[in-house]
């Protein structure tokens, strides 16, 4: 298995130009993940998921956005070739590639962005910025990183019937196929995504598909590419208990026949878990806990962080149901992201914190403390 | 136990411009809810939940069939008549946000509901919007905002204190966990669950996530393309489904399939793992089953129900 | 480069309502502001000329002073017949202000009620009413002001009766689209479910909650409309007929004298008709883009 894409120390910022200050969006999140593989990104609303995802793909374009981090990003062979053409105008610098194949996509960032931690300052060039790591990103967007997004339904366009849609798409990667090789191909997606009857639905609009349908037509037109990672921004909300499952296992079968690599985005933690292999738990714009499904979704022993802990309680299991079990509470709100982190974000809302270990988590937040391999805790609990 | 609420052959369908039978969102559905008991209404979406809901309330008129509550026959009522019975009957909408104005402040949204069935003074009327808000573990300062700018946690909880305000027998929660997530739907389950313990208030509670249904509700229909195909005491729904399509929705992880078939005889016939089972037996596909009871108080629709 | 500071956080909580002053851009706030100061003294100016305070009759006549140009002792100078022409401005007001709230309350009150008939009864009746008013703004405004002006001769607040009826349908089109957009909202739907009166939820949710701002926009409109047909009748000699001042018949009076290098006699009321007029459309626009700005989150 051989890394696919790695993300360090990403920090996203966004200015409130109403009340002149920042909003902290992302703070210090990283994690790898490796071809093949899925990892399951969890958290409540508002706690920077889906912010990490669209910095990544490029998208985030209110200022100031991201501010600092490196993304390395593994891409095709030809795409390979084209990057490096477009990247050997600037200055080559060390930490712009790695073991030669891995590019960072975030490339000359530091030239564009100073700030200060004390007191806060940034200095950034946003337009430039952005049309500078544009260049790459054409190579990579929708060719080797694709996303769904959270709302099918709005994320197709009304008034264009969908095999409209998908075979523009079609044609935008393969230039020389003609029309009816392109008909081909696009009903063959529809089919490989489990829908009934694709000719019918390429000539339906988006606002007569029921949800579950539009999804489904979503993930076509990301897959048109063959995309080496495939971002699914919490695909599941508003679909049925049966339909989330169907959906589920519809990525799951597609990872395996187009060779994807998938990062899901979901506030269930008990859906994630069911095909994630790394499970990465954010809150409140920081990773809390990063591990193998296998230490996070750990029932009684071993560590695990406060919230994560809340956060698979509250999700009633199978067992519990049938007991008749009161469900378990995670008490208050995400707090807002418009501090500086001074303290440990979760502190409001943890039961552990009492006595001495109280006044730690007030003085100072947490670092990420390693707690077994490729296990990761913010927490006090576990340092050693 | 008395009734609060029961219907009596609900029948409602949805046509398209040219008549012919689009949807089928109710059909033949009989329910009755005892004072102080929570029913749960499951099955997928577009299958008619809703709008049993929505009959009950009279915001629909059913093309026939009787809802009776508290003894008066609302189907026979005019809007006149019904306005003042409607202090007895609530409803917790799904999407909390569309059913405020948003150009309201929290407190004028109270404020309208508490004045419309007492007189109360301004310091006795204040104190009792506190108290709603204390009820449902919202602060006071939430009173002054703007309802267009709450979350979608406080907007809910806010829609349960207006529903509270009036002190209903009965109680509609429609879809009220579906746009929520995960961790506020516990918070607002409990909510629900203390509420009905203290106020004694019959419930029926619509969704479509059956292990959510099990924790709030006594009893359990099921419900598939407008029709009830199983209805039990929420243990006996848990360990004893008779309907394939409880089982399947108690185990959803299994993978289900869909075969086209006509449309007389069962609803439930396209994707049944019994009939498949049993090799397509002709009377599913002639005959629609009946809702028969086979234990006490369990009653299924299949006819294979027993095996 | 782009700088961005950090600054202190603000210990109030934060409610997502956006007050209207943070709401409005700088040029909402200068046009709203602009139109504030003429609606102000227009009101001053009206008040003066009822109560009858001035500190000289406007309709005295004094050949001695007659065509002087702007000083210190009259600001916008004298006319042709030596009468102050900021007092006979002032006095002007009185010729629109009465007849100009009767048409903006005509048109308000009947567009409001037409609009909600037709959104909520989509019956004959309302269909009957809608055809009515097609037919009514059909018509092209002025031409039939002057042929009523013609045949009868009527008075000046028959007039903006008239220009009041004339605007019902554009404000009963812009209510009618209001409601039917609200109509389906669920909140509507949660209100009867409540239990309000169906008149409840029409005037208080309806009206005065969502679309009271419409019919601001609709009346400081109507109103600028107002004065500037008075304006335009006094003008071409069929409104307000001399001694008595009016803005319009004043420009007219004065065209005679512009060649002559006697300016001032029409431009300072045509400026000041045009600064009104413009400071009422102002308004409205800031008020609509103040108001239509959604609550954001």
């Amino acid at each position: 298995m051989s890394l696919l894409a790695e993300l360090n120390d990403l920090k996203v910022y966004f200015y409130d130009q109403r009340d002149k200050r920042f909003i902290r969006a992302v703070e210090n999140v990283g994690f790898s993940i490796n071809e093949g593989t899925v990892l399951g990104v969890v958290g409540e609303s508002g706690c920077g998921k889906t912010v990490t995802a669209l910095s990544m793909m490029g998208l985030l374009e209110s200022e100031p956005g991201i501010i600092d981090g490196q993304f390395f990003f593994k891409p095709s062979e030809e795409d390979a070739e084209l990057i490096k053409q477009s990247l050997s105008r600037g200055v080559r610098k060390q930490n712009d590639y790695k073991k030669d194949t891995l590019f960072n996509l975030f490339f000359g960032l530091d030239r564009y962005v100073s700030f200060e931690e004390n007191p806060f300052t940034i200095i950034k060039d946003s337009e430039k910025w952005l049309r500078r790591n544009n260049r790459i990103m054409e190579h990579i967007r929708g060719k080797n990183i694709s996303m769904i997004f959270q709302n099918p339904e709005q994320s197709l366009n009304p008034f264009i019937p969908v095999g409209g849609q998908l075979t523009r798409t079609i044609k935008r990667f393969n230039r020389e196929a003609n029309s009816y090789e392109i008909k081909e191909k696009a009903i063959k997606l529809l089919r490989s995504v489990r829908l009934y009857r694709p000719e019918i639905v390429m000539s339906m609009y988006a606002g007569s598909l029921s949800i579950g349908m539009a999804q489904r037509v979503t993930i076509a037109i990301a897959l048109c590419s063959h995309p080496r990672l495939l971002i699914a921004d919490e695909p599941t909300t508003g679909l049925d208990t049966t339909n989330i499952y169907k959906m589920i296992e519809l990525l799951e079968v597609l990872m395996t026949e187009m060779n994807l690599t998938l990062m899901l985005i979901s506030h269930n933690i008990r859906i994630v878990s069911t095909i994630a292999s790394n499970i990465l738990v954010m809150y409140a714009g920081t990773v809390v806990e990063i591990g193998s499904k296998n230490y996070v979704m750990k029932t009684k022993k071993g560590p695990k962080h406060p919230y994560t802990e809340a956060l698979v309680s509250s999700v009633p299991s199978d067992s519990d149901i049938k007991r008749g079990k009161k469900l378990r509470v995670i008490p208050g709100t995400v707090p807002n992201n418009k501090r500086k982190m001074d303290c440990c974000p979760f502190l409001e809302r943890c039961p552990y914190a009492e006595g001495k270990i109280r006044q730690k988590c007030e003085s100072a937040c947490p670092e990420l403390a390693r707690v077994a391999s490729q296990h990761y805790i913010r927490c006090y609990l576990f340092y050693s | 136990m008395d009734t609060v609420v029961e219907t009596q052959g609900l029948y409602k369908y949805f046509y398209n411009k040219k008549g012919h039978t689009v949807i089928k969102a109710c059909d033949d559905i009989s329910l009755s809810i005892p004072k102080g008991k929570t029913l749960g209404l499951v099955g997928e979406s577009g299958c008619g939940k809703t709008t049993v809901g929505r009959i009950l309330l009279r915001l629909i008129e059913p093309d026939s069939g009787t809802v009776f509550f508290n003894g008066h026959n609302l189907t026979e009522m005019n809007e006149k008549h019904i306005r003042p019975l409607r202090k007895n009957f609530q409803m917790i909408f799904q999407d909390s946000s569309s059913s405020f104005n948003p150009r309201m402040r929290a407190y004028d949204a109270l404020k309208e509901s508490v004045q419309l069935y007492s007189d109360l003074r301004a310091k006795e009327l204040r104190d009792e919007i506190y108290h709603l808000m204390s009820r449902v573990n919202l602060h006071k300062e939430m009173l002054s905002h703007f309802l267009g700018s709450l979350s979608g946690g406080e907007l809910k909880r806010l829609d349960i204190a207006r529903v509270l305000s009036i002190h209903p027998a009965f109680i509609i929660a429609d879809e009220p966990l579906s746009l929520l997530d995960m961790s506020i739907q516990s918070q607002i389950v409990n909510l629900l669950l203390e509420v009905q313990k203290e106020e004694n208030t019959s419930l029926l509670f619509i969704s479509h996530d059956l292990r959510i249904v099990r924790m709030l509700s006594h009893t359990v229909a099921v419900m598939y393309r407008g029709k009830i195909v199983e209805l039990a005491p929420k243990s006996v729904i848990t360990e004893n489904p008779l309907h394939p399509y409880t089982k399947h929705l108690w185990n959803p992880k299994i993978s289900d399939f869909y075969v086209q078939f006509f449309e007389s005889g069962c609803v439930y016939k396209n994707s049944c793992r019994v009939l498949h089972r049993k090799g397509f037996p002709l009377i599913c596909s002639e005959k629609q089953p009946e809702l028969l009871e086979y234990e006490k108080g369990h009653y299924a629709a299949c006819h294979f129900a027993q095996e | 480069m782009k700088r961005f500071y950090y600054e202190k956080e603000r210990i109030n909580i934060e409610g997502f309502h956006v007050p209207l002053s943070k709401r409005a851009s700088v040029r909402d706030v200068v046009s709203v502001g602009f139109g504030l100061f003429v609606v102000f003294y227009l009101f001053v100016f009206f008040v003066i000329s009822v109560t009858n305070t001035f500190i000289k009759d406007p309709m005295q006549v004094e050949i001695s002073k007659m065509f002087l140009s702007p000083s210190f002792e009259h600001i916008f100078g004298t006319d042709f017949l030596g009468r102050d022409i900021f007092l006979r401005i002032v006095k002007g007001t009185e010729a629109f202000f009465i007849p100009g709230i009767i048409s903006v309350t005509i048109s308000t009150t009947f567009g409001l009620l037409f609009g909600i008939i037709s959104a909520y009864y989509p019956r004959y009746f309302s269909k009957i009413i809608f055809y009515f008013l097609n037919i009514i703004d059909s018509i092209p405004r002025l031409i039939f002001i002057l042929i009523i002006i013609v045949l009868f001769n009527p008075s000046i607040y028959l007039i903006m009766t008239f220009v009041g009826i004339s605007s019902i349908p554009k404000v009963s089109s812009y209510i009618k689209s209001k409601v039917e957009l609200l109509k389906k909202q669920q909140f509507i739907e949660a209100c009867k479910e409540l239990g309000l009166s169906q008149v409840n939820i029409i005037f208080k949710h309806i009206v005065w909650l969502s679309s009271k701002s419409v019919l601001i926009i609709q009346a400081t409109l109507g109103m600028g409309e107002s004065i500037l047909i008075e304006t335009s009748l006094s003008y071409l000699g069929i409104g307000v007929q001399e001694p008595i001042p009016s803005w319009g018949n004043m420009v007219s009076m004065g065209k005679d004298f512009f060649f002559q290098g006697k300016i001032w006699l029409s431009t300072i009321p045509a400026l000041v008709i045009l600064v009104t007029i413009m400071g009422l459309y102002l308004l409205g626009d800031g008020l609509n883009s103040i108001y239509s700005e959604k609550v954001s989150r």
